[in-house]
């Protein structure tokens, strides 16, 4: 038995609480709890916006509380299809304040605002890229490669998208060390082998493919 | 080399012999053995920082644990899934709250990755859901805001919740 109260705990250990919880949870109930729990939050800075979890009259709220560069993880796949997730977010946030993202999170290369946000958002941290998309334009992957190309990126994660390096080529200059990509020609294969030098883990989800030469 | 033991101390003089491999799930004391050369044999690892109780339930938590496989080094982007806590650790965690917050101060001290996972997961499940005040009589916290300031996040959530 012991009377230890959760207000005894360091910040440090309610900061690793708040890991465990969601924004909403931590903007609208933890930060109203007393005083203590406001500056708490007000001092957490490593929230991970899952948007499809939230509703888009709450993101509001959570837009009004929370500055862009306490966020290190942003999620913008699922929730919102009807109007885009990346439209709604677009409106409630300066996506060029996120100085302190670690990891990106989206879908659908044809939603309004995708190459923008792409084109726009802050990698200097950035580890983890994730789009689930099945088409990429050819513009938008040349986004993509400068974003391999520009950035320590670790992590690129295209689960939906087939590489075939007829018109892109991967680039020599990456740090990528994690690699998913949903398939592959065997030109392509090579290809990506032979460029990332730091590569550990590659995973072709629906295996190689015969060296079709089609557009990527 | 298996079998082997070592003494951990807690700060009110208990001694606890503890198996080595089992003891390693704390990555403080992994590395006083490794790093700083400690033997294994004789020494007493004294632990100022964990009272007898909570070391018990540490020792039995990181037994039961003892063959998992270590977690993984980047989590960063895991789906926070508050339901994969197991049947066995849900009973183990069925404590009274002052005893969950120790071990989440022991499993950090210690450095235990599990078990301050595990633990502030806990603690996360009893604030999902509630209401502030739900969460203020959960957790016996006192309601120290003015009514202004009340007032003022009261309006902020409800015009929120309308727009």
């Amino acid at each position: 038995m012991s009377n230890l109260l959760l207000m005894d705990l360091p910040t440090e250990m309610l900061h690793r609480i708040f890991d465990e919880l969601d924004v909403y949870t931590i903007i609208s109930s933890v930060r109203v709890v007393c005083r203590q729990l406001r500056d708490t939050v007000n001092s957490y800075n490593r929230f991970k916006l899952k948007f499809s979890s939230i509703e888009e009259s709450r993101l509001k709220l959570v837009s009004r509380h929370i500055q862009p560069s306490n966020v290190i993880s942003l999620d913008l796949a699922g929730g919102h299809n009807d109007k885009g997730c990346i439209r709604v977010f677009l409106q409630n946030f300066n996506i060029n304040q996120f100085n302190r993202l670690r990891s990106l999170t989206i879908e659908q290369a044809n939603n309004i605002g995708f190459a923008d946000l792409l084109s726009n958002v802050s990698t200097d941290l950035m580890f983890s890229l994730t789009i689930n998309a099945r088409i990429l334009r050819p513009d938008t992957f040349s986004i993509i490669l400068q974003l391999i190309i520009g950035t320590k990126l670790r992590k690129l994660n295209l689960n939906s998208f087939t590489y075939k390096p007829t018109i892109v080529s991967w680039p020599i200059q990456n740090t990528l060390e994690q690699l998913t990509i949903g398939g592959c020609s065997y030109d392509g294969y090579r290809l990506i082998v032979a460029n990332s030098h730091g590569l550990r883990k590659l995973i072709i989800k629906n295996g190689l493919m015969s060296g079709v030469s089609e557009a990527v | 080399m298996a079998g082997n033991k070592i003494k951990l101390q807690s700060n009110d003089g208990d001694t606890f012999d503890v198996d080595v491999e089992i003891a390693k799930q704390s990555a403080t004391i992994k590395t006083m053995l490794e790093d700083l050369g400690m033997s294994e044999e004789d020494d007493v690892i004294p632990l100022p920082n964990v009272n007898s109780a909570i070391l018990k339930k540490v020792i039995q938590w990181a037994t039961h644990h003892k063959d998992d496989p270590p977690p993984p080094e980047d989590d960063e982007n895991r789906e926070k899934n508050l339901s994969d806590i197991s049947s066995w650790d849900q009973d183990f965690l069925k404590v009274d709250q002052g005893t969950l917050f120790e071990l989440i101060l022991a499993a950090n001290y210690l450095d235990i990755k599990g078990l301050l996972d595990v633990t502030c997961k806990t603690v996360a499940n009893m604030i999902k859901g509630r209401t502030p005040e739900e969460i203020r009589r959960q957790f016996n916290i006192k309601n120290d805001f003015t009514p202004q300031e009340e007032e003022q996040i009261k309006k902020e959530n409800e015009w929120c919740e309308e727009k």
